[in-house]
């Protein structure tokens, strides 16, 4: 079936849609405030008119260029193209910063690719039983694993744990703006209606990091002196040997089954996943020290994550019908539109349709390694690019972004007040990552506690009692009152705690 | 240096010898005042359990917020003295006042381009904004006017046309819209 499904795209027509949807999605990806979602609800309509096999390969293509087109600006210029890449920016700025721009675009490149592909191999082979586990994930679980998530990367993936703990909380104290999830109740809007559907997490990212870098870079005038080309590296292949490769095996497979573990899980998916997966190979890792200097092993354990999430998220899409991040639920209408159910018997009604669909992923995975090898030396032109010029073009994009996710302006100060708030709190030595990751989880969590505390009518107890989420507690709890002791024995032993991380 | 530079260079050293203190009564107190507000939160009128209501998550995320707050105020209190002694001073601190000033600015560049964005329109704001930034970033004699112009007017020129044509957002026109449509 999965070769009728190959058949079914080798037309040169279908060639090329695939090749412009995944040129599209990267640019999405790469450009700071847009995403793989936006594009495909933009060529959502555009498919209407299209047969199925060519509108799903249409939109596989704008999902997969623009989950891995994020990593472009993070490793250009500090800038994650969406939450997805954040991690990316830790290694692979540095790396692009220390002259070796290409071989971070070439790692980034390849390790995507390899995360869709494995994820799209065990999304085919274990679709109906991974969903199966999934929908047994009742709100207990999930409430549990996103607070282990926030744990583990506040509590282990911090240096100083009790600012990642107040940045979490703060993050989440954000999604607390608007109006309460299952009941609508309105809360702190302080009066303003447009506060209604809360802070546009488009603008808090971008706000954080793109106001931030530009004011960073402000601080000091350029001088003339600067504005020199840069030393042109020239690499060969992807920018690492097979030796390296052979030395990232074990990351690839903890940042995939991260990726995967979080993708499938409704509402996470690759803004999560890059963080964890992060956090867990550095903590596996024999040299934890050496992350955030720019070395391969950070932009491995993103890039493959975030890739990963895709066959993860498509898993409970096609056996359940439960999208698992944004572009899966765009993905979704358009199965309804095109009048097919997803859910439990899409295998057996539409099973042509299932395993095209799984094809063009695997189709636009490898079109996509093709346009971003071939696009290295032109992406990496990007650093070349004078800062006086590029920050203020990147700015005004970034105000276009955000402006265009709701269309009103209010969401341009947002962006602006969110740099302000990046800004200070970096003075604060206040860690981002932690903030965003609440800002990004804070709804899930509120919405899976008062789910589950309505089906244990107002008890905590069921959180305990049920295996898998007393585990995932456990584990959480364990994360952060472990470092929170370990600091303050660091703190009592008179060690200085190491400013700020991310 | 200047009274304003001084004062500049005051809330410098204070950030940094008073960094936890200040971070953790921002904290407890900003937490303290949003808990008690979270009292007046409107409920439904039959939830299933006391907790099912909209109340329960805030009182939950800023009472965790408040102990937060009052550890680091303890914190910075215990580590004051130690960041007394590598508090910056002398060039480090002229340089920082320099770096202040001049973020301000760029603040405030940013906040002038959205607020002219309605009444003057997109692509001229847009123009001024990145010209300015442009010439402000970095020394004069880096300067390069025709190339700052030709690049600021093309970027909010094909930002706006493309935003229109493909992703179908239209930016304010402002004064422009008799010409723009």
């Amino acid at each position: 079936m999965l070769l009728n499904g190959f058949t079914s795209l080798l037309s040169l027509e279908m060639i090329l849609l695939m090749f412009g949807g995944v040129i599209v999605g990267i640019i999405f990806g790469a450009i700071p405030g847009l995403s793989a979602t936006m594009a495909i609800v933009l060529f959502l309509p555009i498919t209407f008119n299209m047969g199925t096999t060519q509108a799903f390969a249409l939109l596989v293509a704008l999902y997969i260029g623009g989950v891995s087109g994020g990593l472009i600006s993070a490793i250009l210029i500090n800038i994650p193209g969406s939450a997805m890449s954040i991690a990316t920016c830790y290694d692979g700025h540095p790396m692009a910063n220390s002259g070796h721009a290409q071989r971070a675009l070439g790692i980034g490149v390849f390790f995507s690719f390899l995360g869709t592909v494995i994820s799209l191999a065990i999304m085919m082979v274990a679709a109906p039983a991974l969903a199966s586990i999934a929908v047994k994930m009742s709100s207990f679980e999930i409430f549990s694993m996103t607070f282990c998530a926030i744990a583990l990367v506040t509590g282990v993936g911090s240096k100083d744990v009790l600012k990642a703990l107040a940045a979490a909380f703060f993050g989440i104290a954000f999604c607390l703006i608007g109006m309460a999830p299952v009941d609508g109740a309105t809360r702190y809007i302080f009066g303003s209606n447009k506060l209604l559907s809360g802070i546009p997490l488009t603008s808090a990212v971008v706000g954080m990091f793109a106001v931030t870098e530009i004011l960073k870079t402000v601080g000091k005038k350029i001088s003339a002196n600067k504005l020199e080309q840069r030393h042109r590296e020239k690499i060969k292949g992807f920018g690492f040997s097979f030796k390296e490769f052979v030395g990232q095996i074990k990351n690839l497979i903890v940042s995939a089954a991260v990726g995967l573990g979080i993708g499938f899980l409704p509402g996470m998916g690759g803004s999560l996943a890059n963080q964890v997966a992060y956090i867990a190979v550095q903590k596996t890792s024999k040299h934890p020290e050496k992350f955030g200097t720019g070395i391969m092993d950070g932009i491995v354990a993103s890039e493959t994550s975030n890739n990963a999430s895709i066959g993860g998220a498509m898993i409970p899409l096609l056996a359940l019908g439960i999208p698992g991040d944004g572009p899966t639920a765009m993905l979704l209408s358009a199965f309804t539109i095109h009048g097919i159910v997803a859910g439990p018997l899409l295998f057996k009604t539409s099973g042509p349709l299932v395993y095209t669909v799984f094809a063009a992923m695997i189709v636009c995975s490898i079109i996509m390694l093709i346009v971003e090898f071939f696009g290295i030396p032109v992406f990496a032109k990007v650093i070349d690019v004078p800062r006086q010029i590029l920050f203020p073009v990147v700015l005004v994009i970034c105000v276009v972004a955000a402006f265009s996710n709701n269309k009103i302006m209010f969401d341009c100060w947002m962006l602006l007040f969110f740099g302000i708030m990046g800004v200070v709190l970096g003075k604060f030595n206040f860690p981002r990552t932690p903030m965003i990751l609440g800002l990004v989880l804070g709804q899930n969590l509120e919405t899976n506690l008062r789910r589950a505390l309505q089906l244990s009518r107002g008890s905590f107890a069921p959180f305990f009692t049920r295996p898998v989420s007393c585990i995932l507690l456990c584990l959480g709890l364990f994360f952060i009152i472990s470092a929170i002791v370990r600091q303050f024995v660091d703190l009592a032993k008179g060690k200085k705690i190491k400013e700020n991380e991310a | 240096m200047k009274k304003i530079d001084s004062v500049i260079a005051g809330i410098i050293r204070g950030f940094h010898i008073y960094n936890d203190t200040i971070l953790g009564a921002i904290l407890f107190i900003g937490s303290l005042i949003l808990f008690i507000q979270s009292f007046s939160i409107s409920i439904m009128k039959n939830p299933v359990s006391s907790l099912d209501t909209a109340r329960f998550f805030p009182q939950l995320v800023f009472g965790a917020l408040m102990p937060i707050g009052i550890l680091l105020l303890i914190r910075g209190i215990i580590r004051a003295k130690d960041q007394k002694s590598s508090a910056p001073e002398g060039e480090k601190l002229e340089t920082g006042v320099v770096a202040f000033k001049r973020s301000v600015i760029a603040l405030a560049a940013i906040a002038i381009f959205l607020l002219l964005m309605e009444p003057l329109g997109f692509i001229p704001a847009a123009i001024l904004y990145m010209l300015f930034n442009m010439f402000y970033m970095c020394e004069r004699a880096a300067w390069k006017p025709w190339l700052f112009v030709i690049v600021a007017v093309v970027v909010a020129v094909g930002a706006y046309f493309i935003f229109r044509q493909f992703i179908y957002v239209r930016l304010p026109a402002g004064i422009l819209k008799g010409v723009l449509g």
